[in-house]
């Protein structure tokens, strides 16, 4: 932080108005022109780049093919996403919310157990998810043959797609409820455990209570947690592609791989935008006032939990055993089952190469992400500017844009610079053209970057929060710079929140799947996208050693996620 | 050592625009001297110190510290540069830091084994020798502060800030600490800024106290001289129980009227420059005990003067101390009259 250029060591005490004006002018300067707000303003500039062409092409003129998908194809995407959004949204609420009650507010055989066990299904990605249960619709073929041989090939028809879109739904919703499983019972354990106290002095039963002061202090945290189901409903590519539902994600891909009509693409991706920013808009506004949260006193307790009978209690236990069955115990053990039948055929060198350069792709990535997300945390800490807290802000949206938007923004632009500058370049060097950003892992770097970076931005910010800045300001004062001060005070103190975001940004990126699968290196494999391929070409069993390997990552990264779980209550 | 000049030093927040946190302060600390600053909180003073160690950006004014123009509307030096050290309230000890690490954490340019020799004389002169490795947590509050005081003013900085650095502390601990720090600051010869809602605190400590009130600097001036001659009703408050009386009554006290006094025909007087007698006298007025309290060494009585002819304005109650064996009780009529007129 250099001192602003001096006009004149002696500096006039009062100033005229416009001395006034150029005084501020000056400052704004100094503001700007110190480099962490620099670096941090840049870099959030170019993670926000891909959100904003995909929003800038929303204007721009639509191509050839526009009016024919507009006409005929988007309905049918539209439609399907919002069908999936709405099954799987209420089914994710049907579950979260009363285990999170169960859990919460009443002591039965295996609370305890339960109360982390619910959590589990997160470890599996949805398309991880698919392929355990992708023989499923085969199973279902005796009960609609006998639906067409009674009423005909009508309703077979209908019949076979009312199962379809039921089972991914449910599929969906069986390792997704967990966001609105870990939302409300954060407020029903902290937020609100003092009202339902209350309620309980005043006479009211448990279901009085649930409905009439539990559900509606959750509500804001509740439908948080839906809007997370919901961005990932819009987000997944494996698990719809696998069973045929061509949703506004799977549109985005077949209009621009398939066709080949970028603009189209676009256009999509900026509906999906849209979608989103609906969707983002809609949480925050249901937010309210913030006072509607926590109840006053910051200090919080656990609610004494009522004692259920035997045979409530067992079917408490039940009903929370359900969601663990068919989201982690169902589709774990058909994995575990599969590998065991496949391992020996698929535990090649090759597959050690591929869970290298895995392990290998996701660890650069987590550097990235981690560095990125420490420089603009820090840079918040330091910078006065007024222009940088919106540029973070916009850089952290990421986390909610689909992956297929994202690999378009990011492959547009870096298809410009490819065609433009770079081709010059070559040209003038005298080397064959080629393409230097497209298709290599700097993009992939970068759309991980834009995806994951909100994921570790978070948690560092909160815990940079919680180091005091008369720490910051004894550190200068002792004569270290802000980088010193970086290197020495707040990052040995955010050893734990380091930990805890690289751990979740890993795991994120490991089973990362319609990003890599698009701006991968040719050839580059990593376990998600062989697991893919190998469930497209309907090699399910095949594919249980890498799902089951990104699964058992997933569960690493349940531990610094029901952490920061835990801190995100008390806020 | 440096001194300190500041030259209507002014800072507005944006929440609140229209009253300055600090409005057109001025202050000059010669090399070597204490100063503290005594004020409410809110009263900007803490704004004022974090303006001069360069950790808030002044909107008007300039900040000099020796021959180094540290601060002005144009020029800004950044807080690692500036050479000011700054004991903070809670001590901000690097939790992550031995005792010893944290003291030599501004010693950045010195060698190993001049840092290690540096770090242990700290050690010694804040009656710490031994504690070195010590984690913060491992130490009292008291001990913290001494280890806070060491790492300030291990790199020899210019100026020394304290901001309230005794607060958090119980009240023996405290004293002994401030005895403490005030012979070490003496020692070093340091340059010292000190600030403080504790008047007992800066009377203790300081060569000079400035007032602070509403981000102004209401009266400057030795300790003595502002126990003595308050300029308005909230210093002389502030040191003490302070009784207003006519200036034709008190008059042929001790010293002529100073500059600081009131010049309203009002005056303000400490209850020991009144003599309480038992019986009327020359120039003494009569005064009916409201309240009294037993304070040991002697007896502290509220009351009401009686009548004070040719005084139109009425008396608020009025603090004075009897040190007389009889018991005095309320409703009692005594007399008061200045206790160095003769």
């Amino acid at each position: 932080m250099g001192p602003a250029k001096s006009r004149s060591k002696q500096a006039p005490l009062f100033l005229s108005p416009e001395g006034n004006l150029r005084v501020s002018a000056q400052r704004w300067a100094w503001q700007l022109s110190s480099p962490w707000t620099i670096t941090a303003g840049s870099l959030a500039l170019i993670v926000s780049i891909p959100m904003l062409v995909i929003l800038a092409n929303l204007f721009s003129s639509p191509g050839e093919n526009w009016e024919h998908i507009r006409q005929h194809t988007l309905p049918g995407y539209l439609k399907n996403t919002a069908i999936l959004l709405t099954v799987a949204g209420l089914l994710s609420l049907a579950i979260g919310v009363p285990s999170a009650w169960l859990v919460s507010s009443f002591n039965f055989p295996g609370r305890s157990i339960f109360s982390w066990a619910l959590i589990l299904p997160l470890a599996l990605p949805t398309y991880v998810a698919a392929y355990a249960y992708g023989d499923i619709l085969q199973s279902l073929i005796p009960l609609q043959i006998w639906v067409r041989s009674n009423w005909g090939v009508e309703a077979f028809l209908h019949a076979e797609a009312v199962m379809r879109y039921g089972i991914v739904s449910l599929i969906l919703a069986s390792v997704l409820y967990p966001y609105v499983y870990l939302a409300s019972k954060a407020a029903f354990c902290y937020q609100a455990s003092s009202s339902i106290e209350v309620s309980r002095t005043l006479g009211r039963g448990m279901t009085a209570t649930f409905f009439r002061v539990a559900l509606p202090m959750a509500r804001p945290a509740i439908v948080a947690g839906l809007a997370l189901v919901m961005m990932e409903i819009i987000n997944d590519y494996g698990a719809v592609s696998f069973f045929g539902i061509p949703t506004l994600t799977v549109g985005i891909f077949r209009t621009w791989l398939a066709v080949g009509d970028t603009g189209a693409a676009v256009r999509l991706s900026a509906g999906a935008m849209l979608f989103i920013l609906i969707l983002l808009i809609g949480e925050r506004m249901q937010r309210g006032k913030k006072g509607f949260f926590a109840s006053g006193l910051k200090t919080h307790h656990t609610p004494q939990r009522k004692q259920l009978g035997r045979s409530t209690g067992m079917i408490a236990a039940c009903l929370c055993l359900l969601p663990v069955t068919t989201g982690f115990l169902i589709p774990g053990w058909r994995l575990a089952r599969w590998t065991l039948q496949t391992y020996q055929k698929t535990l090649t060198p090759k597959f050690w190469q591929l869970l290298e350069s895995t392990l290998a792709i996701a660890a650069t990535g987590t550097l990235t992400v981690l560095l990125g997300a420490v420089l603009l945390s820090y840079a918040r800490r330091v910078s006065t500017s007024r222009f940088l807290a919106p540029l973070v802000h916009s850089a952290t949206l990421g986390y909610a844009v689909p992956g297929a938007v994202i690999a378009i923004g990011i492959l547009l632009p870096l298809g410009w610079l490819d065609k433009g500058p770079v081709s010059s370049l070559q040209r003038l060097s005298g080397s064959e053209p080629s393409l230097l950003f497209s298709g290599s892992l700097v993009a992939l770097g970068l759309a991980y970057l834009v995806r994951f970076l909100a994921v570790a931005y978070h948690p560092l910010k909160s815990g940079m929060e919680r180091v005091c800045t008369n720490l910051d300001s004894a550190s200068r004062l002792l004569g270290r710079g802000p980088l010193g001060t970086l290197l020495r005070i707040n990052l040995p103190l955010l050893r734990g929140p380091l930990l805890a975001a690289a751990i979740l940004v890993f795991v994120d990126v490991l089973k990362e799947l319609p990003l890599t699968l698009v701006l991968r290196p040719f050839n580059f494999e990593t376990l998600s996208t062989k697991a893919f391929s190998l469930a497209s070409e309907g090699r399910l069993a095949e594919c249980a050693v890498p799902s089951l390997l990104i699964v058992l990552a997933g569960i690493i990264g349940l531990v610094p996620l029901n952490r920061l779980m835990e801190g995100w209550k008390t806020q | 050592m440096s001194s300190l000049r500041i030259q209507s030093l002014t800072k507005r927040f944006t929440g609140d625009p229209k009253f300055p946190a600090v409005n057109g302060v001025s202050l000059d600390i010669p090399e070597g001297h204490a100063m503290a600053i005594v004020g409410e909180s809110g009263s900007g003073k803490t704004t004022l110190l974090r303006m001069i160690a360069g950790l808030e950006i002044p909107d008007g004014g300039e900040i000099h510290i020796g021959s180094k123009l540290a601060s002005s509307v144009t020029h800004v030096i950044a807080p690692e540069q500036r050479g000011v050290g700054l004991v903070f309230q809670d001590g901000a000890l690097f939790p992550h830091l031995t005792a010893a690490k944290n003291i030599g954490y501004g010693l950045k340019s010195m060698r190993r084994k001049q840092r290690a020799a540096k770090v242990e004389e700290m050690l010694e002169l804040v009656g710490l020798s031994g504690y070195g490795g010590r984690y913060p947590r491992e130490v009292s509050g008291g001990e913290a502060q001494r280890v806070a005081l060491a790492r300030a003013l291990a790199p020899e900085p210019g100026i020394l800030l304290l901001d309230e650095p005794f607060s958090n502390l119980d009240t023996t601990l405290r004293k002994q600490l401030r005895d403490d720090v005030k012979l070490i600051l003496k020692n070093t010869g340091t340059t010292s800024l000190f600030v403080t809602h504790d008047t007992e605190d800066a009377l203790a400590i300081a060569d000079e106290i400035a007032v602070m009130r509403k981000g102004e600097l209401l009266q400057v001036g030795e300790p003595a001289a502002l126990y003595r001659n308050p300029c308005d009703a909230y210093c002389a408050n502030l040191f003490g129980p302070a009784n207003r009386l006519p200036e034709s009554f008190m008059r042929g006290i001790a010293s002529p009227p100073a500059p600081g006094q009131m010049g309203d025909g009002w005056l303000w007087t400490r209850p020991e420059e009144l003599e309480v007698l038992q019986a009327s006298g020359a120039d003494a007025i009569q005064v009916e005990v409201t309240e009294v309290r037993y304070l040991g060494e002697r007896q502290e009585l509220k009351a009401v003067p009686s009548n004070l002819e040719g005084q139109g304005a009425t008396l608020s109650s009025l603090t004075l101390y009897w040190e007389g064996r009889e018991e005095v009780r309320p409703g009692q009529r005594l007399w008061i009259k200045p206790r160095y007129l003769h």
